[in-house]
């Protein structure tokens, strides 16, 4: 056995351990279990990409002979496990009184006990786990900004009740993530899957408090018939094809899946959007809101929503054996991006801000994946991975303002650069290396709308979304940084646990920038050749960013230092070069408003028609197979 | 990539707000005239900012300097980009970060007039972005790429609606009537503008020119021919010509509100460019005969 492997292995078992051990640690041990196994995920979840990427291997097969104990006890105890999974939902839905819920829990367990039945329980894979690039980005993501996010936890969840369950499924969904994207065996995707739907549901109930309770059973119903869809799709799979595995179904060509097989595609597409919260689907995730802020960190960032959007891009290759499909889906997304953009200009709420800009960047990737081109998935893992890493450090300094100054309204924040200097460098980081260039998701947003000349009325609907977050994006940092003449008055020290995982992952925003050639060109578009595509040479912009020459970004780098150190350096300021702002020749402090463009109404209108169109959108995914057969 | 051309659109971007300074000033003139009124020298907006220049330093908190600053290079950046013959859309991408920071950098004082001035600068560019990146597809619908350097093709012909979608954007971006929204000196002192003062504000004005020359600099992609000299007249003359239609329209409306600047810009601007994509698609595919 590899180390590589065992790596990969521990990634899914040393979460997991995390989670025995948090759950019934007294306060004092517990702290100490989250350091220890936040540092040993990290630790293997680095090495393990070290060693990927030194290695430059196409992917790294996990077969039977290298999970450690006999296949059988793997087999039997996930099958076991599995089923003790879906009655626990089904109590969690009936306990919640949603019939929706149960019904979907029941429809699950039909398939999948009646698939077994019919495949046979206990059969062994051929190969159970892959580790390729695209499980790598999940996992290395999910393993160092999922662990940060439970050390920042430590502090922001103390005096809070429950906190050994609290940290049991913070880890659980760390393990159980992991298992996902590594799962080569459809059946145990699917375990995985529920398993991070469980832990999901108990962080968004955490507070038991109604709202709570009422976002933790809508989340329960949505992911729940989304696992009904993944179900299905790896159940029909099985009977229709004999194979349970994705590397096999992934290799059967077009003469066999083209026709009645797109089904398989569509239910996993469509299972993906809900985990991956796009429109229709979106509800849960904002309700999801009123979880402690590091679950919201952990859901937007390194779990929940990444595993949708990763379904959706390992069907990538099937879904381009039927361009309709195909198209159809990158409409949804692209709808999703644009009014999902429009959608956070009307909130004042910072978290449903965030809310909204991590389903329209989801929707962005799901875009890419329907433009099926290789460049266009180029797009789709860089948006993929940069936003996850943005998007969690801005959602715990979310978390610490939230926790210092007990606020999530944009309005309250005025002066934030004041009162937490720290915090505010922060979020103007995450908030540029969210929309502007040089850093990283600017690539991707490049890639993209070169990609959607394919289809231009997308490139219509990303010219829109992507003006409409630069304004909400600038509205806010605009908010925070906007200062009196006053000294800063520091609102007293910052715990370490706030700015230790803050500043890692800042400075990993910044290296994974300047090294965006690099994971163009050696890690990106190997990845797309071994899902079989061929090289996004060809699209300029994937050109220009796998060059080494490298001039165009780093012209921008080179101009924006320049734009930040000279006026540093150059323009000192003292007492008397200080002006007062114009009020009219008054003497007061001026008041200001932001602006929100018509505020809940619009909110209702436009969710309403976004949620109508891509609701149709997804029905036609799903009967797409369908004519595909017929006609 | 040929490092002599880099050399060369370096100088061109060292010298290019000279040559909109020039362009302002025979825009003072041209509006003077139009009012029956003599108007100052053409070389007057130079004059302005020496002045602006040698005056003493005042200003409200430093991260507005900073702010301002970061717009400024960003600026020069887009056009040197621009002339050095880059991606477009990298260019749009930058110019995206530079109306970001001007926009920052208004908030980042508390003053009404300006954070007033910077939302709606904000909304003019929701307004103006889709359209810009419509017409950047039109350049590459007809050059099948996305590459700033100027090519043989008579863009105008094959172009003409997304020609007048520029129009509407070069009145937003040189602050013109009826679309001044952010600026509004009438209505909001000078919106995003009203807190800088002295060598700040010759900082910001040269910002302001160096996105003006952009701007030109994508009309003149309107215009191409194998003949430099021919190319080099053509493009100086479609540049008037846009001024002129820009200062036509400056002298002969009120300003709109900020909302209806938006709703224009966004319907018709749009319709424009998407209509002109549609034909030139439908020709190049053989939908429309062409002769």
């Amino acid at each position: 056995m590899q180390l590589i492997e065992t790596l990969a292995l521990l990634t899914i078992l040393l979460p997991t351990l995390g989670a025995l051990l948090a759950y019934p640690a007294g306060d004092k041990a517990r702290k100490w279990v989250v350091l220890a196994f936040a540092a040993a995920i990290i630790l293997v979840g680095g090495v393990m990409t070290l060693m990927f990427l030194y290695e430059g291997e196409g992917a790294v097969d996990i077969g039977n002979d290298s999970l450690g104990v006999d296949v059988a006890a793997w087999v039997w105890g996930i099958t076991a496990l599995d089923i003790v999974l879906m009655i626990v939902l089904l109590y969690l839905g009936a306990r919640s009184r949603s019939l929706i819920a149960v019904v979907a829990a029941i429809l699950q367990m039909v398939i999948v006990v009646g698939f077994e039945a019919w495949h046979g329980f206990g059969k062994a894979p051929e190969l159970p786990f892959v580790l390729d690039r695209l499980a790598l980005v999940l996992v290395a993501v999910c393993c160092i900004i999922g662990s940060l996010i439970a050390v920042f936890a430590v502090h922001y969840m103390e005096g809070r009740q429950k906190k050994g369950r609290f940290f049991a499924f913070v880890f659980l969904f760390l393990g159980a993530m992991n298992g996902a994207v590594l799962s080569n065996e459809l059946l145990w995707l699917f375990f995985f899957w529920e398993v991070t739907t469980l832990c999901s549901y108990y962080l968004i109930f955490h507070d038991e408090t109604d709202e709570a309770k009422a976002s933790a059973r809508l989340a329960l119903e949505i992911t729940l018939w989304g696992g009904v869809a993944l179900a299905a799709g790896i159940a029909y799979a099985g009977w229709k094809f004999g194979t349970l595995e994705m590397d096999v179904l992934m290799g059967m060509g077009s003469d066999k899946l083209l026709g009645l097989g797109l089904v398989i595609p569509a239910l996993l597409v469509v299972g993906g959007m809900t985990k991956a919260a796009q429109v229709p689907f979106q509800s849960w995730l904002l309700g999801a809101m009123v979880a402690p802020t590091p679950v919201s960190a952990l859901l937007h960032s390194s779990t929940m929503v990444n595993l949708g959007v990763y379904a959706i891009i390992r069907m990538a290759p099937l879904l381009k054996l039927y361009l309709p499909l195909s198209y159809t889906v990158a409409l949804a997304g692209g709808i999703t991006f644009a009014a999902t953009a429009g959608l956070a200009l009307t909130q004042n709420n910072v978290k449903r801000v965030l809310a909204y800009s991590t389903i329209g960047n989801l929707g962005l990737v799901v875009m890419c994946v329907g433009i099926n081109t290789p460049a266009s998935l180029v797009a789709a893992v860089f948006i993929l991975l940069f936003h996850a890493v943005s998007k969690g450090m801005l959602f715990l300094s979310v978390g610490v303002i939230d926790h210092e100054l007990k606020t999530k309204d944009i309005e309250e924040m005025g002066g934030l650069s004041e009162k937490m200097p720290f915090v505010t460098m922060i979020i103007v980081l995450g908030s540029v290396s969210m929309m502007l260039p040089p850093f990283g998701l600017f690539a991707g947003k490049w890639l993209s709308v070169e990609a959607a000349t394919q289809m231009p009325m997308l490139l219509l609907l990303l010219g829109v979304g992507s003006a409409a977050t630069v304004l909400y994006y600038t509205k806010w940092v605009g908010r925070i940084i906007s200062r009196t003449q006053a000294t800063p008055k520091p609102a007293g020290p910052l715990s370490p646990y706030y700015k230790v995982p803050l500043g890692a992952i800042a400075a990993g925003i910044i290296m994974l920038s300047i090294l965006t050639p690099f994971f163009a060109h050696s890690f990106a578009f190997p990845m797309l050749e071994g899902m079989g595509y061929g090289s996004p040479h060809g699209s300029a912009a994937a050109d220009l960013l796998a060059t080494n020459s490298y001039i165009w970004i780093g012209a921008v780098f080179l101009f924006m230092a320049a734009g930040l150190a000279l006026p540093i350096a150059l323009v000192a300021v003292k007492e008397k070069d200080k002006a007062k702002v114009y009020t009219c020749g008054e003497d007061m402090e001026p008041q200001v408003a932001g602006h929100y463009f018509g505020g809940e109404r619009t909110e209702m209108t436009v969710t309403d028609l976004a949620v109508s169109v891509c609701a149709g959108l997804a029905i036609a995914i799903m009967l797409l197979p369908y004519i595909a057969e017929v006609f | 990539m040929d490092y002599l051309w880099l050399v060369i659109a370096t100088i061109i971007t060292v010298i290019a707000p000279f040559a909109v300074a020039v362009l302002a000033g025979i825009d003072r003139r041209i509006t003077a005239r139009m009012q029956n009124r003599v108007g100052p020298p053409i070389l007057q907006p130079i004059y302005d900012l020496m002045k602006l220049l040698s005056k003493t330093k005042m200003l409200i908190n430093k991260g507005q300097i900073i702010l301002a600053t970061l717009y400024v290079t960003m600026s020069i950046l887009a056009l040197w980009m621009f002339i050095a013959g880059a991606d477009l859309l990298i260019i749009f991408f930058v110019l995206s970060a530079a109306a970001a920071f001007y926009t920052l950098a208004a908030y980042a004082v508390l003053s009404p007039f300006s954070q007033i001035g910077a939302t709606r600068e904000l909304i003019q560019v929701i307004a103006y972005e889709p359209v810009v990146l419509m017409v950047f597809f039109g350049v590459y619908l007809v050059n099948g790429s996305f590459s700033s350097a100027a090519t043989d093709d008579m863009l105008i012909l094959w172009l003409p609606l997304m020609f007048a979608a520029m129009i509407l954007v070069l009145l937003v971006k040189l602050q013109k009537s009826p679309y001044d929204v952010a600026e509004a000196h009438t209505e909001i002192v000078g919106g995003p503008e009203v807190e800088y003062s002295g060598k700040f504000l010759g900082l910001v004005k040269v910002g302001h020119w160096y996105e003006a020359a952009l701007a030109f600099a994508v009309i003149s992609l309107f215009f191409g021919s194998p003949n430099i000299y021919v190319a080099f007249a053509g493009k100086l003359l479609l540049v008037f010509l846009a001024l002129f239609i820009v200062i036509l329209v400056d002298n002969s409306t009120a300003r709109l509100r900020y909302g209806q600047m938006a709703r224009v810009v966004l319907t018709y601007g749009l319709a424009l460019t998407v209509v002109n994509a549609l034909v030139v698609w439908a020709v190049q595919e053989g939908v429309i005969p062409w002769p």
